[in-house]
């Protein structure tokens, strides 16, 4: 959704070059076979990566908390009046067989995550954030070796997140890179990747780029019936289409709009003739965002696409002022609530295993409550990777000493990720079929870390 | 709003005409009925039974009065022009033309009814054989309304009025020295006297909207929306401060017809510029702790705001060397020593001896501008363009003088504004000779002064290449216009009002419900579009650029169309009841009853008299395929497809 100076000037070059590397402009299946030059690795099978932003910043310190009588105490005395008591965590414990029995907790308000984390398909990874390269808290506090710019921004923080990597000669997204991979493998190339949120960084590749399609389902023109239609509007319209026109703005912006019939039509169609879903979606925004992505996924013969990303968003994680606890616990049931439902239909669907959901947000907040009672922008942050394939009921990744002035902040109880964002997706992308040989293509800088998989997809 | 809202039966069959109570002159026949008014729930629509579109040529049409709350008949007159061509006298009300002759028929019916009153149907036009209606008489292009598509959100009848009357240079003088009065911070200050509610973020958009609506500085106001689109400050995070953005649009508004360099320095000191672009609490650089100054806006000043990346002629094209290559402007030391030079300046009353209260300051002034903290302002010399070094030792303010003079003079600054200007009001593609005549009056307004946005806003709109209609008759001439304004211009042209006299239009960008474009909400600092975007297939291939088709995607130009769509249904829009803004159709549905009238009146306010023949013609059938009765539906037909009729979406 958010285009930064990198992506931008990526697509205005593209544009020049005569490649449609903007989102949504007509596409033609040849030309973007033609323009698909990256080695494909031949897949047969079908996945989907969905990625569901969390925008403003999710409070990460308390969406994955320590559950020890112990633990808990040295949490709740950090956090202050952010502080959620351990008795309202009981029933969403989680019990990593990873962490040698130390035991954590989701927040509140995510029981429906927590027992799919309890099943084995969910799994949390710990302190991820962008990284130049990995850094100790002794070199932060020396300066000795370079960090993302811009670490507290909003737009470049949700700008770093979607490219997946902190390069400033990487202006396309991870997820529309990833999908370049198998590009020239999907027979309706614009379906390729999804977002119901508008625009995103994250799904512009080189040849793939996001087509938005609106949650609700709505395909096509409100006035237009239909090619049959004898309404006078929808006739005048048909004639508004087909007359030509010596104008050249003019002839442009008819075929803008013809292509986007021939779009929704194919799309229309390919929904249609799946079988409908059982699945009860919650009707909340991201309920519905994720509803439409099912959907899509339950037409994914018809449209003959075998590797897909999709892009949801939630937003209002940025609280900085007292209501933060109210705000956050309305947030991550929504969140729990439409991921879980969406679990459930990729079960329905029979491609659980087929299917990864992932969050990603701009930060994670601050650790000590705010002068408000709320908290302020963060850095290393706690994410969820839920699907059939997730190697789950793990924490992956290193949980944070929760301590300001600890070894694990860069200050005022912001974390320095001891996961990069690149570790993250590059474990996603070998998941979805990209080769080791290929990874670069997806994730250029992985080799500045340790391990390129961090092993929650099996 | 309601998206779902009732939509066109699919009536079809019948081609209807519908109402009464039109007095007639005196009929002849047996009697001289006297005519008057009939009661309202009483109409009588002629139909011809079984007809959809034209039929064949020497068949037979049985014509037939259909009629609502009518008693006492005495007798059915069925006419063809003045020729009367039969009576029924006896329900139903039939009369059957035999063997109709080819070509466009006008059929009335005329009820008689006791006590000598008579009703009578408006005309039903049936065509014979392959005879489309006759195509619309050609109408010349009306250079002062084109003006007002140029300079304006759109004009209303009234503007359309008043450029008759005072003529394009008039108009054009007039708007120039209009005295800025609108004030933004006025307006959220407002806000909070009239709700007792303090004012929020949708307040700052509502303060933009309302003056682009309801202004009379339409062209100041054109202006300081196109600045907005240059040097860009965007609340897309969102993470600005309302006041911030209103106070930015303010000094836009104060700089619109001042000069360049003066909004150079204010906007480079306006603290939601200094936000944006990270120069509030920008520090100086400390080399023990691996700390350099932040560049991004010296960057973004030199590349979108002043000069570009590449060194221009005077006519907006790039200078060649010998070797037929382009010559960039700057390089990377060149951003560093402009970083250096925006260093030391926040908001009034931080605290300067701790480096983190200088750089995350608690004290907030987002509507004065930022002030110099000399302990926190590099201290060396700096590397500036073309080989400037600024001393060592300068102060903030004599630094920063120094480099907003260095920028302001270099020669690209008047190719680079007038361009951009050109592309905002004008056109796309203006010829390099067009931007030339305009950069030159930037370079000198006349009177020596360089940088005057007024001589170089008259220099774009009196130029020939603005006025001429031959050229805007070419088929690369104009630009596709933007959502916002087409917006804007539906709104003013049905004279749409809130009953707290204020709006409540607030965030527009999404494609998918809005317009994809919404001001002060561009997705980045490189504003919605690019001024060098262009649209792969013949716009590219002719190598012109198509800035605004950047955002008219497959998704925007649906969305955008179900956005009219709906707005027109509910005959109004905004986020809030009491700032609903409802649309006052009258003048228009008033000329429905005629298709062409209605066409043509729509033709003039809305394109300047240019939408083809063929549009016209389909608009024109459009609405006289829909009942007389429903001259709402009619208007609101018309409209909906002029909002996606390419010869309006695209100003010539």
């Amino acid at each position: 959704m958010i285009v930064t100076r990198r992506s931008f000037m990526k697509r205005a070059a593209a544009m020049a070059a005569g490649l449609a590397a903007s989102g949504d402009v007509p596409f033609n299946l040849a030309a973007m076979a033609a323009a698909s030059t990256l080695r494909a690795s031949p897949v047969s099978d079908y996945k989907a990566l969905v990625c569901v932003f969390l925008f403003g910043g999710n409070d990460g310190n308390n969406t994955v908390i320590p559950y020890g009588a112990s633990d808990h105490a040295v949490y709740a005395s950090g956090r202050g009046s952010l502080a959620i008591g351990r008795d309202e965590l009981a029933a969403t414990r989680i019990a990593p067989t990873n962490t040698g029995g130390r035991e954590f907790a989701l927040h509140p308000s995510m029981t429906r995550l927590a027992t799919v984390f309890g099943n084995g398909k969910a799994a949390v990874i710990a302190n991820v954030g962008p990284l130049v390269q990995p850094i100790t808290k002794q070199q932060w506090d020396q300066s000795s070796v370079p960090v993302p710019p811009n670490l507290f921004s909003h737009s470049d923080q949700q700008s770093q997140w979607q490219i997946g990597t902190v390069d400033s000669a990487v202006r396309t997204g991870w997820g529309g890179r990833l999908v370049d991979v198998f590009y020239s493998q999907n027979a309706t190339a614009i379906a390729s990747c999804i977002s119901t949120a508008g625009r995103s960084t994250f799904l512009g590749g080189q040849s793939a780029t996001g087509f938005s399609i609106s949650p609700n389902g709505r395909f096509g023109f409100d006035f237009y019936e239909s090619d049959a239609s004898t309404d006078p509007v929808s006739v005048g319209f048909r004639e508004i289409l087909t007359t030509a026109r010596a104008h050249l703005f003019e002839q442009a912006f008819v075929d803008t709009l013809k292509g986007s019939i021939e779009t929704q039509r194919l799309f229309d169609q390919a929904i249609n003739d799946a079988p409908a879903l059982a699945t009860a979606f919650p009707q909340t925004g991201l309920g519905d965002q994720l509803s439409t992505v099912a959907r899509m996924i339950a037409a994914r013969a018809a449209l003959g696409v075998k590797r897909q990303a999709f892009f949801v968003t939630l937003g209002g994680f940025d609280t900085h002022g007292g209501d933060q606890p109210q705000q956050q616990a309305g947030l991550l049931e929504e969140v729990s609530e439409a991921i879980g439902a969406f679990y459930d239909a990729s079960i329905e669907m029979g491609v659980a295993n087929q299917v990864t959901t992932f969050t990603q947000s701009d930060f994670c907040r601050d650790y000590p409550a705010n002068g408000n009672g709320g908290s302020d922008h963060g850095w290393g942050n706690h994410h969820l990777v839920v699907g059939g394939a997730v190697a789950g009921k793990k924490l992956y990744g290193t949980f944070p000493t929760l301590a300001v002035n600890g070894p694990d902040d860069s200050g005022g109880g912001r974390w320095i990720p001891t996961t990069s964002v690149d570790q993250y997706s590059a474990t996603m992308a070998r998941w979805f079929g990209v080769t080791a040989s290929d990874l670069p293509l997806v994730a250029p800088n992985i080799g500045r870390f340790a391990s390129a998989d961090l092993g929650f997809l099996g | 709003m309601d998206r779902y809202g009732p939509r066109y039966s699919g009536i079809v069959a019948w081609l209807v005409a519908c109402v009464a109570m039109i007095p007639l002159p005196a009929l002849g026949g047996d009697e001289t009925p006297r005519h008057e008014r009939s009661l309202p729930a009483q109409s009588v629509t002629l139909v011809a039974v079984g007809v959809a579109g034209p039929v064949a040529p020497g068949s037979n049409v049985t014509l037939r009065a259909d009629l609502i709350g009518v008693s006492g008949i005495r007798y059915a007159r069925f006419r063809e022009g003045t020729q009367e061509l039969g009576i029924d006298r006896a329900a139903p009300w039939r009369f059957r033309v035999n063997n109709i002759a080819a070509g466009r028929h006008l059929y009335r019916v005329e009820l008689v009814l006791h006590g000598n009153r008579v009703l009578v149907s408006d005309p039903l036009e049936v065509l014979a054989g392959n005879v489309t209606p006759q195509p619309p008489a050609a109408v010349a292009a009306d250079d002062g309304v084109r003006l007002l598509l140029q300079a304006t959100f759109g004009p209303t009848s009234a503007d359309v009025a008043h450029v008759h009357q005072v003529g394009v240079n008039g108009w054009i003088d007039e708007q120039l020295a209009l005295p800025n009065s609108y004030s933004h911070l006025q307006y959220m200050r407002d806000v909070k006297t009239m709700t007792g509610m303090p004012a929020e973020e949708q307040h700052a958009y509502e303060a933009i909207w309302q003056n682009f609506l309801f202004g009379n500085d339409q062209l100041r106001a054109r202006v300081a929306f196109a600045l907005s689109e240059i040097v860009v400050i965007s609340n897309i995070a969102p993470d600005q401060s309302p006041w911030a953005l209103a106070s930015w649009m303010d000094m836009l508004y104060r700089n619109a017809f001042g000069n360049y360099r003066t909004l150079l320095q204010e906007a480079t000191l306006h603290p939601a510029m200094g936000y944006y672009l990270n120069m509030l609490g920008n520090d100086k650089e400390n080399p023990a702790e691996g700390y350099r100054p932040n560049e991004n806006y010296a960057r973004e000043l030199e590349q979108l705001f002043s000069i570009g990346l590449l060194k221009l002629n005077l006519d907006g094209t790039p200078v060649k060397d010998a070797q037929g290559k382009t010559i960039p402007t700057y390089d990377q030391s060149v951003v560093e020593g402009f970083a250096k030079v925006f260093t030391g300046w926040s908001f009034p009353g931080n605290d300067a001896t701790k480096f983190d209260d200088f750089r995350y300051p608690d004290h907030e002034d987002w509507i004065n501008p930022m002030v110099a903290y000399p302990a926190h302002h590099s201290p060396g010399t700096k590397k500036l363009l073309d080989g400037v070094v600024l001393p060592a030792g300068q102060t903030p303010q004599k630094d920063l003088a120094d480099a907003l003079d260095l920028i302001f003079n270099h020669q690209n600054v008047g190719p680079f504004v007038s361009r951009r200007l050109i592309q905002f009001l004008v056109t796309s593609n203006p010829s390099p000779a067009y931007v030339s005549r305009v950069a030159s009056k930037f370079n000198n307004n006349g009177t020596g002064v360089r940088g005057d946005l007024k001589a170089v806003v008259r220099a774009i709109l009196t130029d020939s290449e603005a006025r001429d209609l031959t050229l805007a008759a070419k088929p690369t001439s104009g630009k596709l216009r933007e959502p916002v304004i087409r917006f804007t211009h539906l709104m003013r042209a049905t004279t749409a009002k809130a009953a707290n006299g204020r709006n409540s239009v607030w965030w527009l960008d999404s494609p998918e419900d809005g317009l994809g474009q919404s001001p002060l909400l561009a997705p980045s600092v490189f504003n919605f579009f690019s001024p060098f975007f262009t649209r792969s297939g013949a716009i590219a291939a002719a190598q012109l650029v198509a800035p605004e088709f950047q955002i008219h995607t497959e998704t925007q130009v649906v969305g955008n169309a179900n956005f009219f769509s709906n707005v027109l249904w509910n005959k109004g829009f905004g986020f809030e009841d009491d700032g609903w803004l409802k649309m006052d159709l009258s003048p228009w549905t008033a000329l429905a009853g005629d298709p062409t009238a209605l066409v043509d009146a729509l033709n003039l306010v809305f394109a300047a008299n240019m939408l083809s023949t063929s549009t016209r013609a389909t608009l024109a059938k459009t609405v006289g395929a829909i009942s007389t009765s429903d001259r709402a539906g009619r208007v609101r037909a018309a409209l909906t497809l002029l909002m996606v009729t390419p010869d309006f979406v695209v100003q010539h």
